[in-house]
């Protein structure tokens, strides 16, 4: 069976070029970059070269503000953590309540120790307002944590205002681009962050790789130790094959971005307009005036997302629920929640997430599957729901 | 095998989900039972006609996920042939079992379904006292 992959806002798969650039520090190219003969030296080569493949995607001023780790998860953690622990374990923090786990998580546990945070909340398209971020914050406020883009429904958020603010006031402003990256134009300088966190993952590089920016004078502890690898501030061996392939990504990502970008956002427009027209009942969540171009959050009335993701995988199609308990939680998707949607909307959610590979004939496929998918699902519900428009 | 998946459903429920089983309506149902699971919006009802005191036939509608789709299908074939005693006492750990298993955080849905069917039960009781 041909399978179609549309998950990309999950991962995405490594492009041919990104796993030849790593394949000879999988074999012979095997030194420690920080042993100082020439073995050493060949793999400090490349993975200072990935870092500034790094910097430049996000406009960081110098190569030296990217510090590789193993991706967004621990990112986060480093940037809320070292920010706080350069605090003393005080203070407060301004997040959002449509954070990923990564962010929200680990303010959780901050808050167990101590650590203030105020969750600003989104309308109802998953976006926050830079006011209502400014309104949160208070004198001993030591960072704001607000994503670019939101993974789930794809709404962008204002960075670039919230960054004026944090500027204005004086405090660091953190922000998690791991779905952003490669899909919008992310500028570390205009946005005005001091830390930003990213995942190779997500940009058809490897799993495991990731690095956070930190802009030059930001206090940040480290939250590995150890060798003191990283400019001291993230200890452990780099891995330098995935560091090398993560440095490849970028590359490509800022040189072909913008118009993959274009492209990608065409072909869901078209699955989005497709399925509205053929399908009753669908309703858009997030803000298609603010949105990365892959992500396309559809709430199908009536019917229940996790059965249709099952039904279209059994197509060969896959894609991709914040729903109920699908995600090892019994919880629907705190994402949906915070958006006030209606329990039914959330509970018939499908997120298409479209990337590198996808063409025009996958959506004609999907096109094919999912109106008989959703019928089918729909015929099942209890008369009450089934009878409801 | 590697350490047990706890997070994928299995074949069996897989097949169920593809293809439940007994989807309908029993319009003269001897016993009729709903339960909604309120966190994930999970809404089913079960019927059930008898015939000399066992189970002949056996319909669900389903609003749900795949777990409680696959519980609910599975038990329409699990009720056939018995009686309302006998049907009382299955457990929602058969019901997991009978589709070779949940994951543990898909368990709450084998525990719905033996609410509806008991719901079912006491449905069954109130239509036949007089
Ligand atoms: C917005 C966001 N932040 C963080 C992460 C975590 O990144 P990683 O999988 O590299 O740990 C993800 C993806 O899983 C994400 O979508």
């Amino acid at each position: 069976m041909k399978t179609i992959y549309m998950d990309h806002n999950a991962t995405t798969p490594m492009r041919p070029e990104v796993v030849s650039a790593m394949q000879p520090y999988l074999g012979e190219k095997f030194g420690n970059p920080n042993s100082i003969h020439r073995y050493g030296r060949e793999t400090r080569i490349a993975i200072e070269n990935a870092r500034d493949n790094a910097a430049a995607l996000i406009g960081a001023a110098e190569g030296d503000e990217i510090f590789f780790t193993s991706g967004g998860t621990e990112s986060d953690n480093w940037a809320l953590r070292g920010v706080i622990s350069a605090a003393r374990g005080r203070g407060h923090i301004v997040t959002t309540a449509i954070e990923h786990e990564a962010v929200l998580a680990t303010c959780q546990t901050l808050e167990a120790e101590g650590v203030e945070v105020t969750y600003v909340k989104p309308n109802r398209q998953g976006r926050v307002s830079a006011e209502d971020v400014a309104t949160a914050i208070r004198p001993d406020t030591k960072i704001v944590s607000v994503m670019w883009g939101n993974n789930e429904v794809g709404t962008v958020q204002p960075v670039h205002e919230i960054g004026a603010i944090c500027r204005e006031h004086g405090i660091l402003f953190h922000t998690d681009a791991v779905q952003a990256l490669g899909k919008v134009e992310v500028d570390v300088e205009r946005a005005g962050v001091s830390l930003l966190s990213a995942t190779g993952h997500k940009i058809n590089g490897p799993k495991g790789t990731g690095f956070l920016y930190v802009k030059k004078g930001t206090e940040l502890d480290p939250f590995i130790t150890g060798g003191g690898q990283e400019q001291k501030l993230r200890s452990g061996t780099e891995n330098v094959a995935g560091i090398v392939a993560m440095g490849e990504a970028c590359r490509l990502a800022k040189t072909e971005g913008p118009q993959s970008a274009k492209n990608i956002a065409a072909m869901r427009d078209r699955l989005e307009n497709e399925i509205c027209e053929h399908v009753p009942d669908v309703l858009v969540n997030g803000d298609t005036a603010h949105r990365l171009p892959g992500t396309s959050n559809l709430g199908f009335i009536g019917a229940e997302g996790e059965t249709l993701l099952i039904r279209l995988d059994l197509e060969g199609i896959a894609v991709s629920t914040g729903a109920a308990c699908s995600s090892g939680s019994p919880e629907p998707s705190h994402v949906l929640l915070a958006m006030d949607l209606p329990q039914e909307t959330v509970q018939g959610s499908l997120r298409f997430s479209l990337g590198y590979g996808n063409s025009d004939a996958d959506i004609d496929r999907l096109l094919e599957v999912l109106p008989e998918a959703v019928g089918k699902v729909r015929e099942m519900a209890p008369r009450l729901k089934s009878t409801k428009t | 095998m590697a350490p047990r998946d706890d997070y994928h459903y299995n074949e069996t429920v897989l097949a169920h989900i593809a293809d439940p089983h007994n989807i309908g309506v029993i319009e003269d149902a001897d016993a009729e039972g709903s339960g909604t699971n309120p966190v994930c919006g999970d809404e089913v009802t079960l019927y059930l006609k008898f015939e000399d005191e066992t189970v002949t036939d056996a319909r669900i509608r389903i609003l749900g996920c795949g777990a409680i789709t696959a519980a609910m299908s599975s038990l329409t074939d699990m009720v056939r042939g018995k009686t309302a005693d006998e049907l009382s006492e299955i457990t929602a750990e058969e019901i997991a079992q009978s589709i070779g298993g949940l994951p543990t955080h898909k368990r709450h849905c084998a525990t719905l379904a033996r609410r509806v069917l008991q719901n079912a039960l006491k449905s069954r009781n109130l239509k036949n006292s007089p």
